[in-house]
């Protein structure tokens, strides 16, 4: 990010005042925190607003203004998906179907549901997987905003920028827990809002009138990477495509021409196997044809010798506008999986599933502002696209030679943004990082302090912790979990292997877990075992999914997984339920859709059930 | 990427291999002849089932009882009526999916 050295004073103020302004508001809300429920559920006090916003950021991070950019570079709109597709029918879903059940059963975590709907051995192995997640998220989100921010931004060293981090998310959250993290959030939302559509209104202007023309009129680029022992240049790669019968309109050169090492090359053509009139799908085709024949004709023209190979890359720009790719696309989103894999399972499974977003809706004043703050953090997700994909559009025009698509926010902002609105877009990414990271810091807290610490607690000492107690785990919790955070900062995110896995880990509960939060509230039937085999069964089917090739037709089939892994949860809940003894009634009173209930009523059955 | 992460790296190999092996015929048979079927459906189809998506979960939210949906509203004036913010919630998608 060698752009970033070009902040200038007001930047840096910015950035700063930012920082120290985060710092002060968190704290603020310390005075209010009494109880273990005013920490991890802000007194159940949250007005809908603040739920929506707080929602937005804890789900948007820098990844996303970075990563959905450059995808939608290389890919198009279709990434948008993930936003569009993926976010508002499993909101609706979320505010009316799941909301209610958790608001009203009082609970602080969803393994705690899940604990009270089947049995202990479904609510630990769900709070493992997430605890263990959240807390290498803290650390990774730790380390990248000291790196990647104050590090080669501003120039600080990278040891004290984690501290220096840690101790501010760690102080307001210490302090004020959930209410300091979603106040800040509204801040860091309005910073990363005005930031992002700055960069989108600038990078129109840029572009101009015909974005979408401009778009699709722009040549097909090819990324080739040779490795050859005899010397590689501009004019070797165009000799040797023209033998080919591909006629070069530009080549770019990245990295050193004399260095060592494969050489990349960024290569434009007009591709003759590609017309106007031809389909999404048989375009996409003909650009994999020229993909196989420039690789065949560049090797064919490279001396032999061992280790000697060429690899091309190419992609068009013509289907960028097309949001539903053919089932056949080789990219990740075909249709088939952004609909049934994203918009049924895996979206859903995010909203009604992940902790981090519904702990704000468990905070809501009332069910009303639970259901509303949903909905209004679906509608404010709505216009992330904006901000994030169009960006990577405008880059197509403006930056066309870039090297990855990941490159395509931080040279826009490099090309466009001027001293002040600079240090605003960075202090936007900035916020957006802290906002992940305090939201995984204090969801990680709320895991630990009740499933993984007070389940046990629970069991051995026949008695609910009580709300002091919850108070002093969790400010205890995050003491712990920021200095762990902290000191493995550099460890975790040097390991990318780890975190991967960790991703993939919980990946693979997702089709699972929805499928028996599903049964378990929609299904009085649905029992204990068959929740749990649902569970354990439906993991190890998505590992062997994951691990068998060719099965599905995506390079990377991660939304066909996710539905088939939900649908074979489900059967396999259903074929144990079935055959296993039925729930007694009052367990499950409440829990279940149908038995609509009065708060008091609610509260009175799970007070005299946690008694018994 | 240092010593854990390449040991990491075999194990995935190494069970990817032995569950290709054992698995990979019996899934290939259920899952290549829903490929095949998938394959050409007509795309216009999937416009209508994504579309059905979002002006399902308006209708659903519809049939919901009225006291369900907007309990604890604070009044009741139409703009806290929660069936109404999901329909403005869901009309920029729709149009979204409309047109491109």
């Amino acid at each position: 990010m060698d752009q970033t050295q070009s902040l200038e004073w007001i930047d840096m103020a910015i950035i700063l005042i930012y920082m120290i302004g985060v710092l002060v508001l968190g704290s603020f809300f310390g005075k209010y925190v009494k109880t273990g429920a005013d920490f991890f559920l802000g007194g159940r006090a949250l007005p809908f607003w603040a739920i929506g916003m707080s929602i937005v950021v804890s789900d948007i991070g820098a990844i996303d203004f970075i990563g959905v950019a450059g995808g939608t570079y290389d890919t198009g709109i279709a990434v948008a998906n993930f936003d569009w597709m993926g976010s508002m029918p499993a909101m609706v879903f979320a505010a009316f179907f799941f909301i209610p059940y958790y608001w009203r059963s009082g609970v602080y975590t969803i393994p705690e549901f899940l604990g009270r709907r089947y049995n202990p051995a479904v609510q630990t192995l769900h709070a493992a997987i997430w605890g263990v997640f959240l807390f290498v998220n803290t650390s990774l989100a730790l380390w990248v905003t000291a790196e990647k921010f104050l590090q080669d931004v501003l120039g600080w060293n990278v040891y004290a920028s984690v501290w220096a981090i840690a101790i501010i998310v760690g102080i307001y959250t210490f302090s004020g827990g959930l209410t300091a993290e979603v106040m800040t959030d509204v801040v860091q939302m309005i910073l990363m809002y005005v930031g992002g559509i700055a960069l989108v209104i600038l990078a129109l202007y840029e572009v101009g009138p015909g974005l979408v023309d401009k778009v699709r009129g722009m040549p097909p680029k090819a990324v080739v990477t040779v490795t050859s022992t005899a010397p590689v240049d501009e004019a070797w790669i165009r000799s040797a495509a023209a033998g080919g019968g591909f006629t070069l309109k530009s080549v770019t050169q990245y990295g050193d021409p004399a260095a060592a090492g494969p050489h990349e090359f960024a290569l434009r053509f007009d591709d003759p196997l590609v017309t106007p009139e031809m389909s999404v799908a048989d375009r996409e085709q003909a650009w994999r044809e020229s993909e196989v024949k420039l690789e065949k004709v560049l090797t064919a023209a490279l001396p032999a010798g061992e280790g000697n190979s060429v690899e091309a890359s190419l992609r068009g720009f013509q289907n960028h506008f097309t949001i539903l790719l053919p089932h056949s696309t080789s990219t990740a989103f075909p249709w088939t999986g952004i609909v049934f894999g994203l918009g049924i399972v895996m979206s859903t499974a995010y909203m009604s599933g992940n902790q981090s977003v519904v702990q704000r809706a468990f905070g809501a004043r009332s069910e009303w502002h639970a259901k509303s703050g949903m909905l209004f953090a679906g509608f404010l997700k709505s216009f992330i696209p904006l901000m994030v994909a169009f960006p990577g559009l405008c880059a197509v025009v403006l930056l066309p030679d870039i090297e990855s698509g990941d490159d395509a926010v931080p040279g826009l902002m490099r090309m466009l943004l001027p001293p002040g609105l600079r240090g605003l877009m960075f202090a936007a990414m900035f916020a957006a990082l802290m906002a992940t990271m305090s939201s995984a810091l204090n969801s990680a807290c709320t895991i630990w302090t009740t499933d993984l610490y007070g389940l046990p607690y629970r069991l051995i000492k026949r008695r609910e912790l009580s709300q002091r107690h919850v108070l002093n785990a969790g400010r205890g919790f995050t003491v712990a979990f920021v200095i762990l955070a902290a000191a493995l900062a550099e460890w975790i995110g040097d390991n990318e292997s780890l975190y991967v896995f960790l991703q993939t880990a919980l990946s693979m509960f997702q089709g699972p877990v929805f499928a028996i939060l599903l049964l378990g509230i929609m299904w009085k039937r649905a029992t204990q075992w068959g929740g749990l085999a649902g569970l354990i069964l439906g993991v190890c089917f998505t590992t062997i999914l994951n691990n068998v090739d060719g099965l599905f037709p995506s390079d990377d089939p991660f939304l066909f997984v996710s539905w088939w892994s939900f649908v074979f949860s489900l059967a396999v809940t259903i074929i144990v339920s079935l055959i296993t003894p039925a729930e007694p009634e009052e367990k499950i009173r409440g829990l279940v859709f149908g038995q609509v209930m009065k708060d008091g009523e609610i509260q009175r059955v799970l007070q005299t059930r946690s008694e018994d | 990427m240092n010593g854990l992460g390449d040991k990491f790296d075999r194990w995935q190999a190494q069970f990817a291999e032995w569950a290709t092996a054992v698995f990979g015929p019996a899934l290939k048979s259920v899952f290549q002849p829903i490929d095949g079927w998938l394959q050409p459906v007509y795309m216009p189809w999937a416009r209508v089932l994504a579309l059905s998506l979002f002006i399902g979960a308006m209708i659903w939210v519809w049939t919901l009882r009225v006291e369900y949906v907007n309990v604890d509203r604070p009044n009741t004036k139409w703009y806290t009526d929660l069936r109404v913010w999901t329909v403005l919630c869901m009309l920029p998608h729709i149009i979204v999916y409309l047109v491109f």
